[in-house]
């Protein structure tokens, strides 16, 4: 095989997503899967974490959430990334809605049907500063909601926010702002069944963030959402797997055939490298289309042409240390990789 | 349904000019005008092969180096593969600095709100404003090509009006400040483009994170349209 490969391990996945569901039960798994499900592949993924044990699922835009009604997934889909314009097609599709301002609701409240009303999850801003009312905004929001819901147009099940993943001491001053918000909901007469903030930092340390679900990404993919503990310390294995052949070999350097055309990061660090077997090379330069490497204290040389490099992943450097490498996180390794390379399911 | 605005703008006029004047510096330089091969790796290089192989072949390129190598590579030595910072316009000057090739980001403005000083941004809260402020939240991330190394660093424009990213970019979102601009939903947001209008540069992009020019357009995600332009 002479091109880059990505392989998808189904079997940790499910360990991944069985920890974690069985960690923060009764709280469920509303399962991260935005951006081709951290570029793992959004379909496969899915079908897999629901028999682990998640229970919805949190895609981020409408459009990928057409996309898994249309691969036959009828779990809940928690959408809140979208133009207003999009708002009818997710109601269209049943999909529920991450609000965080009036227009939105108007929107959602007039194309909404008591036949078919829009399913909403209302946005506190609980010191991210992303989307999410703000304070102010919250009870207006609120209310607004509520008249609606008696209309019959929208149904308001869920309350939710997202964490800064900054200190112990921050989620809990946020969580505090949060329940403050859930409390001014009911208030106004609405019945939030599905109260929702944790995603995987706060979901792991933090009983108090779980609520009803945890919205887990990073973790579920094996990838540790901290510096320490690590993915092996919190019993979580590396889901993507990239690696490459050996393609061209020379007496002191070896090129591998994948590059920064396929989504690998590049970094101005020297302390960088590639496994083949059970032995390390050093990267010293990435291009396009290839990297070159050298041998590293005493591994053997000449590698052997056609050899598979691991760049990472199982049996490799784990993505949390390339990205430490460049100067970045797991997170944006793996999303980084391009969806074009192939991918294997097993 | 459309969906939020996330663009990669290619000005085919502009890289048309620029691609036939390399063109004829390799004739000038000795290259036969039959051997010019133009890389088109990795979706040339993100630009995209539908939007770029047409302005290549107007400007004299006969021949394409693929992800499947050179299209008709009978004789490897009867092609000139132009380098491709120079190809696609980030040609180093002497102190190292790059040009800024063809190509225009753009992102949109999903929510505006006005902070007090001191309001802490994003993810670890690494960024807190020194005014009272109007931050503005960008529906792209680093999943889409803004490298997370611009975090709290990148000048990004919105309309008449300059920010910086305040805070970690995300994997699909980031916050810009905006101070006392005034900003809308719905604006567009501009991570690179033209120098000559004012926009923020790729070049300055890449001095910041240290990722070269055309890493940085091969690293435009999935989601993001390209289109090209006139303008
Ligand atoms: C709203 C929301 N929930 C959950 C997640 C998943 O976060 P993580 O990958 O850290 O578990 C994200 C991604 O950042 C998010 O934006």
């Amino acid at each position: 095989m002479t091109t880059p490969l990505i392989s998808i391990s189904h079997a940790n996945l499910r360990h991944n997503v069985a920890t974690l569901a069985s960690r923060v039960a009764p709280s469920e798994v509303m399962m991260a899967v935005k951006t081709n499900a951290y570029g793992h592949g959004l379909v496969e993924v899915c079908q897999t974490a629901l028999e682990a044990g998640a229970t919805s699922f949190a895609v981020l835009e409408i459009a990928a959430a057409i996309d898994l009604r249309n691969a036959g997934i009828s779990a809940p889909l928690f959408a809140w990334l979208f133009g207003d314009d999009e708002i009818p097609a997710g109601i269209d599709h049943q999909v529920d809605l991450g609000i965080s301002r009036r227009e939105q609701l108007s929107i959602a409240g007039a194309y909404g049907k008591p036949t078919n009303p829009a399913i909403v999850h209302l946005k506190i801003d609980t010191g991210l500063t992303r989307n999410g009312a703000t304070v102010n905004q919250w009870p207006s929001l609120c209310e607004e909601a509520a008249r609606l819901e008696k209309i019959g147009n929208i149904r308001v099940v869920g309350v939710w926010t997202h964490l800064a993943d900054a200190t112990p001491q921050d989620d809990e001053d946020a969580l505090e702002l949060f329940r403050a918000a859930v409390d001014i909901a009911r208030q106004a007469g609405l019945t939030p069944s599905i109260l929702h903030a944790g995603a995987s930092s706060a979901g792991l340390r933090s009983d108090a963030s779980r609520l009803d679900a945890v919205r887990f990404g990073i973790a579920a993919y094996g990838v540790s959402p901290f510096d320490s503990p690590t993915a092996n310390d919190l019993g979580l294995r590396p889901v993507m797997t990239v690696s490459a052949p050996v393609t061209h070999v020379t007496a002191d350097h070896a090129l591998v055939g994948i590059g920064f055309g396929h989504g690998i990061l590049t970094g101005d660090n020297d302390e960088r490298f590639v496994r083949i077997g059970s032995d390390t090379y050093r990267v010293t330069d990435i291009g396009v289309d290839s990297m070159r490497i050298v041998p590293f204290e005493n591994s053997p040389w000449p590698v052997l042409l056609g050899a598979r490099a691991i760049i990472f992943g199982d049996g490799g450097p784990s993505a949390e240390q390339l990205g430490a490498w460049c100067g970045t996180i797991g997170d944006e390794v793996v999303t980084s990789v391009s969806p074009h390379i192939r991918r294997t399911h097993n | 349904m459309t969906e939020l605005v996330r663009r990669l703008i290619v000005d085919v006029a502009r890289f048309e000019q620029h691609a036939r004047e390399v063109a004829n510096q390799a004739i000038s330089n000795g290259a036969s005008a039959e051997s010019l091969c133009a890389d088109v790796r990795a979706n040339a290089y993100g630009h995209s092969l539908d939007i770029v192989e047409p302005v290549f072949t107007m400007s004299g390129f006969r021949h394409f180096l693929t992800d499947e190598g050179c299209a008709s590579a009978a004789h490897e030595e009867e092609h000139i593969v132009i380098d491709a910072e120079l190809l696609y316009g980030f040609a180093r000057d002497d102190n190292g600095h790059s040009l800024d090739g063809f190509t225009r980001f753009v992102g949109e403005v999903v929510n505006v709100k006005r902070v007090p000083a001191g309001q802490r941004i994003s993810y670890g809260y690494t960024y807190s404003t020194a005014t009272e402020s109007t931050v503005a939240l960008i529906g792209l991330g680093y999943a889409d090509g803004v490298a997370r190394r611009a975090s709290s660093v990148a000048p990004i424009r919105i309309g008449e009006h300059d920010g910086t990213i305040a805070g970690r970019i995300a994997m699909d979102q980031f916050v810009v400040d905006m101070g006392d601009a005034s900003v809308r939903i719905g604006d567009e947001a501009i991570i690179w483009g033209s120098a000559a209008l004012g926009h923020p540069t790729i070049s300055n992009l890449s001095a910041l994170t240290g990722i070269p020019p055309l890493a940085l357009t091969s690293l435009v995600g999935y989601r993001v349209h390209r289109e090209s332009s006139q303008a």
